[in-house]
């Protein structure tokens, strides 16, 4: 339990779960989503996995993300993006509820 | 290495399967002895009986969409599965809860219909979701193809 409550401390990663909700996508598809790194978001879905909060799936060359709450931890999760918990914490924190894919980022600045 | 994940999985869950049903005998027999004793009357026994079933019930449908997790072949397939297996396990955790608080709090003959009711609902519910998502993404499948 230790585990998914780091996992969830995050907001960066309850955004990762947020965006699964909808449905599953690809490792490309998730990071674009965020500014930040490649590697940086490796180990955001490291701790995700690590949780056993989201399952990682090899198709062809990509990487599919999907979902892997249980009902508690579906609660908890939407309890804490209702109340807002953890949010502020870090820089991260602060951009990802606000992030958009680096393809938008790029359009705007052009 | 993804046989032996597998393979702990499949331990894990049977072990928890386990756990859940030795608490299940567990309770019956303490309210078998507490009725022996002279503690509790029979009415008290079947409610007991129906609020442990019932919980226990919840937890194994708690984890019920960690369980439902395959090897997808696609993004939507895996979005199917994803969906189908969060709604079903809504729907017969909040079912089991609902049969374990009417066992635990409304009257008798409420309690034995309304239950019942409740997880009727939560099986149609489910059944109803699965089947409209599989003719949606079949759909969606075969005019992509046309």
């Amino acid at each position: 339990m230790n585990a998914v409550f780091k996992a969830l401390a995050d907001p960066t990663r309850r955004k990762v779960l947020e965006l699964l909700r909808q449905g599953a996508m690809t490792a490309g598809e998730l990071s674009d989503h965020f500014p930040v790194s490649r590697p940086t978001m490796s180990a955001h879905f490291a701790v995700l996995r690590e949780a056993d909060l989201i399952e990682a799936s090899k198709v062809g060359t990509s990487i599919i993300y999907q979902l892997k709450l249980s009902v508690l931890e579906d609660a908890l999760l939407s309890f804490t993006q209702l109340f807002g918990i953890g949010e502020g914490g870090r820089a991260t924190a602060r951009s990802a509820p606000k992030a958009r894919p680096k393809g938008t980022r790029k359009g705007l600045r052009t | 290495m993804s046989e032996n994940i597998h393979l702990l999985r499949a331990k894990k869950e049977i072990v928890f399967g386990l756990k859940l049903a030795a608490a299940m005998i567990a309770g019956a027999l303490l309210l078998a002895l507490a009725h022996r004793q002279g503690w509790i009357d029979q009415e008290q026994v079947v409610r007991g009986h129906n609020v442990v079933i019932g919980l226990a019930l919840a937890a194994f449908c708690n984890a019920m969409p960690k369980r439902l997790h395959g090897s997808p072949r696609s993004v939507q397939h895996a979005t199917l599965a994803q969906s189908i297996g969060r709604v079903g396990g809504w729907s017969m955790t909040l079912a089991f809860l609902v049969w374990s608080l009417l066992w635990a709090f409304a009257p008798q003959g409420l309690a034995s219909t309304g239950s019942v009711a409740a997880v009727g609902a939560g099986l149609l519910l489910m059944i109803g979701y699965t089947t409209w998502k599989c003719v949606a993404c079949h759909r969606s499948r075969s005019h992509g193809g046309l």
